[in-house]
Formats: structure tokens, sequence, C-alpha cells
């Protein structure tokens, strides 16, 4: 069976663990409290990581990372071996936006031919929204890069998530797309 | 096929937990990249998941070294509530993490592992 390695990466609260917990039956877990008041009450401070299993063949290892600045030394460390990554973003909190640009470009540098997706998560949710065009805009994603709506809380559009990635992989990255394009 | 790396981990380990006479309740090689190499268990494992915290805790553990500007660390003991210790050893670019029985003889199992991970034994 072959197995691939997939990063979740993404600010504080813009939806990774709950990825990981809707794709996986079993999954890692490493919350723990949030010390100064937040927008939610548990925080990821190692990893997340569970297993997805898509078909006879193919399986996927998920490893999720802490969102908090802090835990910045961990997102090398975990993306080690990585077949692709997905960028989470909030879509809607502006702050999320801002905060991933920092990772997208730790991500950008460290890792400038690994297949990616940029989820722009929390797309059910009522009130402001950016919509992908703007997170697009507003991270300079290139074009080749699927920017996609997502509800992390819904299983059929997690996987979805990952397909689009795993796609990209088994094409052979961002540059064979480039050259398609 | 079983790769020549499989191979010789598995055999690796199973010498180690042989040779540690019972100390141990399992042993594993994992990679850095959080891929579980070879196993040995007497008891409930789940090998991928043991990989990717154990990847973590190595990763996290090297920061905090960095941070000290110490140099690079030889072993981690991690005395749990039970007098049972968590064992992590770098090995050739992975990292070898065990699970003794409570109140073990560590200094027996220190010397097993020194010799085997060196290459002595």
């Amino acid at each position: 069976m072959k197995s691939y390695k997939i990063l979740v990466t993404g600010p504080f609260n813009a939806g990774k663990t709950t990825l990981v917990r809707t794709l996986c039956k079993e999954y890692l877990d490493t919350d723990k409290r949030v010390f100064q008041k937040a927008v939610k009450s548990m925080t990821t401070v190692a990893l997340d990581f569970g297993i997805v299993k898509i078909d006879e063949n193919r399986r996927v290892r998920l490893f999720g990372t802490p969102g908090q600045e802090r835990f910045s030394f961990l997102w090398k460390t975990l993306s080690i071996g990585m077949d692709g990554y997905i960028l989470m973003i909030d879509s809607g909190d502006l702050e999320s936006v801002k905060e991933a640009e920092k990772i997208y470009r730790f991500f950008r540098i460290s890792a400038p031919r690994t297949p990616h997706v940029i989820a722009v998560n929390k797309y059910d949710k009522p009130g402001f929204k950016m919509g992908c065009e703007d997170v697009r805009k507003l991270l300079e994603v290139p074009p080749m890069v699927p920017v996609k709506a997502t509800m992390a809380i819904n299983y059929n559009s997690a996987l979805s998530l990952v397909n689009t990635l795993l796609k990209l992989i088994d094409k052979g990255g961002l540059v064979t797309l480039r050259e398609e394009i | 096929m079983m790769s020549a790396t499989y191979e010789t981990f598995n055999m690796l380990i199973e010498n180690i937990m042989v040779s540690c006479r019972g100390w141990l309740d399992a042993i594993a090689v994992v990679s850095e990249d959080g891929t579980p190499i070879a196993y040995n268990a007497n008891i409930d494992f789940r090998p991928e998941f043991i990989a990717a915290a154990t990847a973590a805790i190595g990763g996290a553990i090297s920061a905090v070294i960095e941070l000290l500007n110490a140099k690079s660390y030889e072993k981690v003991d991690i005395q749990l509530q039970d007098k049972r210790y968590l064992i992590i050893r770098s090995y050739k670019s992975h990292y070898v993490v065990g699970l003794t029985k409570p109140n073990p003889n560590l200094g027996f199992i220190n010397l097993i592992l020194e010799a085997y991970l060196s290459g002595r034994a």
C-alpha cells in the first residue's frame, strides 16, 4: 500500500485539528488548555496525527502542526519527508490570513517544489468571509496552486481537499503542473 | 519484498529486546520524519502513532538544546508515574524508542543499548 505524508499547517484556530479528526477514526491528541483568553479553550502543542485510508492502495498519514507561532520550531521537524502540505485559513478572520502569510512564506522557502493546496476553511459559517480569490491575492498564491473553499467539519469536504492534493502529488508536483499550464 | 534497512533494524531491535532479558515491553526504530521502520512489543502498540509522536519529541528536544546553546543529546529517559521509563536514543538519523517494565534495571538497559547502538555488540 502506498503511504503519503501530508502536513496540515496554518494559523491558530484555522481548523487543522478538526480536519484531522474529521478524516481519521483514530487520532493522536496533544491538545492543552489555552492559558490566555482566546477564541477557543484548547490548542495543539505538539502535533495532530491520524491515518486516512483513501482506497485499497493508498493511505495518508496526516501530520498537523501547532498553529501558534511560538511552536514554529516544530514546522521544520514535522515537515521532514512530507509529500505535500495543506495550508488552512479561517475564511472569517483577517488576522488568520496575516498569520498564514508568515507560515506560507516559511514553506515556500523551505519546500519550494512541494505540492500544496490552500484551504479557505469555515466556509459554512455565516457572517464576513473572504473568497478564495481574495485569499489567493493576499497570499500571492501561484495560479497552479489550488485554493479551495473547505468545511473541515464535513467529511466529504475534508476528503475532497486531501484528494486534490493527492492528485497534485501523483502528477509529480508543481513543476509538472506549471508545464501543463 | 522487505528492504535491507527494514531487515537490519528489525534484527537490531530483536537483539536488544532479547538482550534486555524482559526489562523492555516495547521497542521501535522510527525515522526522523515520523515513519515506523521496525518494532517489537509485548503490549498493545500502535507503531504509526508512536513514530509520529517520537519524531515530534525528538524535534522539540533538539529545539530546546539549540536554544540553550548546548550540544546534541545522547539519551532521553522519561520516568513515568508507574515507574516505567520511556527511553529515546538517536541512532543513524533515526530514533530508537522503548518502554521499560516498572522499576527496571536502567543501568543494565543502558549498557545493552549503548553496546548495540554503538555497534560493539
